[in-house]
């Protein structure tokens, strides 16, 4: 009794595609497209869940620190295993690493298959997308052919592709809805009116002439909704997964804008290789124009100048008050807004001159140097684990310097993780203590403590000694090694 | 009536307990008579030794309840706390902790035979946690008495002791245990102020039943003397374990009190470790000696050419020497009672060879630093201090420092934090917390509503605008006198 219902509803859905209602208009339009049916059927399985692991990048002393399980849905877009998915689970680099939670374990779940592992190998902030490969491909992947150059319009029909819950065993599902807004900025993008659920944000979206047009992304608005800022990683009510201000409306991100990113997916950690000013920010708010009397609608007042930072080479310095940047006028007011600065100064990259006009005791300025290689993050710098000791030791980086307010020239490196009960830990060592000698030699980077680690492998003595520093004071503390006795 | 209060008591006995961080520990170890009773003959000997000591020092025993004066969350504030003390001189001076009485505007005392006298602030030590008030005895009325102070050098452990004071406020109690230990060492111990505390003794441990209130009251020996000055305990997971200060300290520090107010120390700028464990790694025996673990920048020992590594052996030619780190507090001390502005020689060993230098001692600066509630602001500042200047790692002492920010506050809408340095104040550069309150009041009478603040904070600058709207708390939005329903 139910089947006659379905077969009437069906044939109705072909029209929705074809742009066959009122106000629908351009050239996608005019060609009919195939049955919703075989569109869902022929792109379904390129349409997968991610799951991951949520763990603290650093573990916070005393315990491993909160876990979480999450999913988002991605798109397989080549015969080689390669998913476009939403870059919700990375979070922003530069916050606290023992607090903010990457993403790890990647398993894409395959339509009636078992769960694969798969290795984030891009990401594009930006645009708020990640790459993700599966590490064996299985055979048969259909690789997708974009609709090229194609253009929405309000009113278009399209379909959307996405899963539902874990519950559900994650099975594909489809939407179909109308273009209701055309989006110019930051870039072209288009609106849907249609309420997405469960796993779609980063679901396939088809156009209206049955080819894949683009996927369903969140964009990242400059703004957080509401003035009640989230705070940074909260589960929320829903939970699906923010980490800080990282909230937008799911919009058709066409293929077309990162048609060249999937042939050549962004490196992974942008931060690795990223341009930078060496300037610790502050928002120029309404307050401080006001105060100042200033006539921009923006700025930044310049917080800190890092010692040798291209910044401080062409001598800038704290108070300046930057206004315009390549001719443009900087409109930052807000803290969530010296996000999009920064990014605008990793767009230009490495080498590039950038022109800046700045105020300095109510005088306008010019200013125009190339930019330089920002130091490396916690989440790039060099890391590693010592199993006998117990210890995993980083490089220092440029937030220890200002976190612990050190002197710029401290070398040694960053203890950042300590094996519960072990050597390391038994004798006292913390995290974010900086190790700045084993025994007589002076320890200047990981590589120099691993050579140490190994020297105490071959040697075997009982205990070892390390000069540390901890929160500005030196002490010594010393370490019983598990090689004493062994030899 | 009644009802309120009991809740007044209560609220004050929960603001001591968070306020003097002295944690609860359970009431228990009371000599049981079942206990002496099995060693035959002795019971009525203990009994009767229990009531001459508690004779002895009961008269002696003191209620302190002062009115706090405490900085909290960007206001000033008052606080009723409840503490102890002790009648050590027939002219009525009083030994307590500074953590009871260091910021009383007013001390209001019980004494033994229930007479309420108001006492009067001799001097405090946050370094000792020690502290002298004064009774007038005439006022003091029959049954009130000196108590004896004995030999914290001829402790035992085991030894039988008696705790008095007023445990949650309960005057007048009387705990018994034994002593733990002699020499517990608490490497980093700090007053609620936030001052480092402690630092030149070890701690005489007790299971006789230690509880917030009891902190500045006696602990006496079966003698009848006053053996230590109760001041802490463990907090949370801890039951009978009670800390005293012993009283050879208190005695040196309350007679320097009495004659000077304050406690002059020597300092030289050296963060000591033990050398036991270590010593193979410097070539020195672990016999003698002590670790240099840091030596702070700028500091006599820096200007003396002693580094981190070196193992100092005699310092104004005496044998230095803590092998374990319950030996730190008395090489603390040793250093402290050393003459300041006076150059004395050390000797130490580098790389296996001896060497000497002379040290010219410096003043410690144990000052408390002042504060200041800027009320129409909506934060309270603090004056940097040599130590907070040394703790923040400061270039300088300039500017004062952000103590406490009122939620919501004009400061809060400003987004000042605590700890920020204020270093400029609509042009003004800031020297003194004396010269910030003359800014602070000029700039509020002038009834100014943009205020720009230059702000320190970590290696940062930061700039804020504070808009201030007069006669109006931010926080409740509420106006003075206005009246409504």
């Amino acid at each position: 009794m139910i089947a006659p219902i379905v077969m009437a509803l069906v044939p109705m859905l072909p029209m929705l595609l074809m742009g066959a209602v009122p106000g629908a208009g351009g050239a996608a339009t005019a060609t009919a497209g195939p049955a919703v049916r075989e569109v869902f059927q022929s792109y379904r399985d390129n349409v997968v869940a991610i799951t991951y692991t949520l763990r603290p990048k650093e573990r916070p002393t005393g315990g491993e620190g909160r876990k979480v399980e999450d999913a988002v849905c991605g798109v397989i877009v080549d015969a080689t295993g390669l998913i476009v998915t939403s870059a919700d689970p990375f979070p922003d680099p530069g916050g606290d690493p023992k607090t903010t939670l990457i993403p790890v374990e990647f398993k894409v779940h395959l339509r009636g298959g078992r769960p694969v592992d798969a290795d984030a190998v891009g990401l594009d902030r930006e645009m708020n997308l990640a790459y993700l490969k599966l590490r064996t491909p299985p055979l048969g992947i259909r690789p997708l052919r974009f609709a090229e150059g194609s253009r929405l319009d309000i009113g278009d029909a399209v379909v959307v592709i996405g899963l539902l819950s874990r519950n559900y065993d994650y099975e594909p599902i489809f939407y179909t809805g109308l273009v209701n807004a055309l989006v110019q900025r930051p870039r072209r993008m288009y609106s849907l009116d249609i309420y997405l659920q469960d796993l779609s944000i980063g679901g396939l979206v088809i156009g209206p002439a049955g080819q894949p047009i683009g996927i369903i992304g969140e964009d990242v608005l400059k703004e957080a909704p509401s003035t009640d800022r989230m705070p940074s990683n909260v589960l929320s009510i829903f939970g699906s997964f923010t980490q800080g201000s990282r909230v937008g409306y799911p919009m058709v991100f066409p293929f077309s804008d990162f048609a060249d990113e999937i042939a050549s997916p962004p490196a992974l950690d942008a931060g690795e290789h990223r341009s930078w000013l060496g300037i610790v920010m502050q928002p120029l708010n309404e307050d401080l124009i006001d105060y100042w009397k200033l006539d921009v609608g923006g700025g930044i007042v310049i917080s800190s100048v890092l010692d040798g930072s291209p910044a401080d080479k062409a001598g800038l310095k704290a108070g300046d008050v930057l206004v315009s940047l390549q001719g443009e006028p900087v409109r930052v007011t807000k803290d969530e807004e010296l996000a999009e600065f920064r990014r605008q100064i990793e767009r230009l990259g490495i080498g590039r001159t950038v022109d800046l006009v700045y105020l300095r005791s109510g005088e306008k300025r010019t200013i125009a140097f190339p930019l330089g290689e920002a130091p490396k993050t916690a989440w790039t710098a060099e890391e590693r684990k010592d199993e006998d000791l117990g210890v995993t030791v980083r490089e220092i980086i440029i937030d220890d310097i200002q976190g612990q307010n050190l002197e710029p020239t401290t070398r040694g490196v960053v203890v950042s993780e300590l094996e519960q009960a072990g050597w390391c830990q038994l004798a006292g060592l913390q995290t974010d203590d900086i190790i700045q000698k084993v025994d007589t030699h002076p320890i200047t980077d990981v590589a120099s403590f691993a050579a140490q680690a190994d020297r105490l492998r071959e040697e075997k003595p009982e205990g070892t000694l390390l000069f540390v520093l901890r929160q500005g004071e030196t002490l010594f503390v010393r370490v019983k090694t598990p090689f004493g006795g062994k030899s | 009536m009644m009802r309120h209060l009991r809740l007044r008591t209560f609220d004050a006995q929960a603001a001591h307990v968070l306020a003097l961080t002295v944690a609860v520990a359970s009431v228990t170890a009371l000599l049981a008579p079942g206990c002496a009773a099995r060693h035959s003959g002795s019971t009525y000997t203990h009994q009767d030794q229990i009531f001459r000591a508690r004779d002895s020092v009961l008269p002696a025993l003191v209620h302190i309840q002062p009115v706090l004066q405490v900085y909290r969350a960007g206001e000033k504030g008052k606080l009723a706390v409840t503490g102890s003390g002790v009648i050590f001189s027939p002219d009525g001076y009083v030994l307590t902790n500074t953590h009871v009485v260091g910021k009383a505007e007013r001390l209001t005392c019980t004494l033994a035979n229930k007479e309420e006298v108001e006492a009067r602030l001799v001097g405090v030590d946050p370094l000792s946690d020690l502290a002298v008030i004064k009774i007038d005895m005439r006022k003091a009325g029959a049954g009130v008495r000196h108590a004896a102070l004995g030999d914290s050098t001829k402790l035992q452990v085991g030894q039988v002791v008696m705790a008095l004071g007023s445990p949650l406020g309960l005057a007048r109690s009387l705990t018994l245990g034994v002593i733990s230990s002699l020499d517990r060492y608490f490497p980093e111990s700090v007053l609620p102020t936030g001052a480092v505390t402690g630092t030149y003794n070890t701690w005489i441990q007790t299971d006789a039943a230690i509880n917030p209130g009891n902190s500045g009251g006696p602990l006496l020996n079966l003698n009848g003397e006053v053996i230590g000055i109760n001041a802490r305990a463990i907090p949370v997971f801890g039951e009978n374990l009670g800390f005293a200060i012993p009283i050879n300290l208190a005695k040196e520090i309350a007679s320097k009190l009495i004659a000077r107010g304050e406690i002059a120390r020597s300092w030289i700028g050296v963060s000591w470790q033990r050398i036991k464990g270590l010593g193979e790694h410097f070539g020195v025996s672990e016999d003698h000696g002590a670790l240099v673990g840091s030596v702070v920048p700028g500091s006599p020992a820096a200007d003396a050419g002693l580094k981190a590594g070196d193992v100092v052996t005699e310092i104004d030619k005496q044998p230095v020497a803590a092998i374990y780190e319950e030996e730190l507090p008395r090489l603390q001390k040793m250093i402290a009672d050393l003459p300041i502005g006076k150059s004395v020689p050390v000797a130490f060993i580098r790389d296996g060879l001896p060497l000497t230098a002379s040290l010219l001692t410096r003043d410690r600066p144990t000052v408390e630093a002042l504060q200041l509630e800027c009320k129409d602001w909506g934060f309270t500042v603090e004056e940097v201090t040599e130590e907070i200047a040394q703790a923040l790692r400061l270039p300088d002492r300039k500017g004062v420092i952000v103590s406490g920010v009122k939620v919501n506050s004009f400061a809060d809408e400003a987004g000042l934090r605590r700890n920020d340095i204020m270093m400029v104040i609509e042009g003004r550069p800031i020297d003194s917390l004396s010269q910030y309150e003359k800014i602070y009041d000029d700039i509020v009478a002038s009834r100014r509503d943009r205020v720009l603040v230059e702000v320190r904070r970590g290696r940062l600058q930061t700039f804020h605008v504070l808009k201030p709207v007069y006669g109006r708390d931010k926080t409740t939005g509420a106006q003075p006198d206005s009246g409504g329903l």
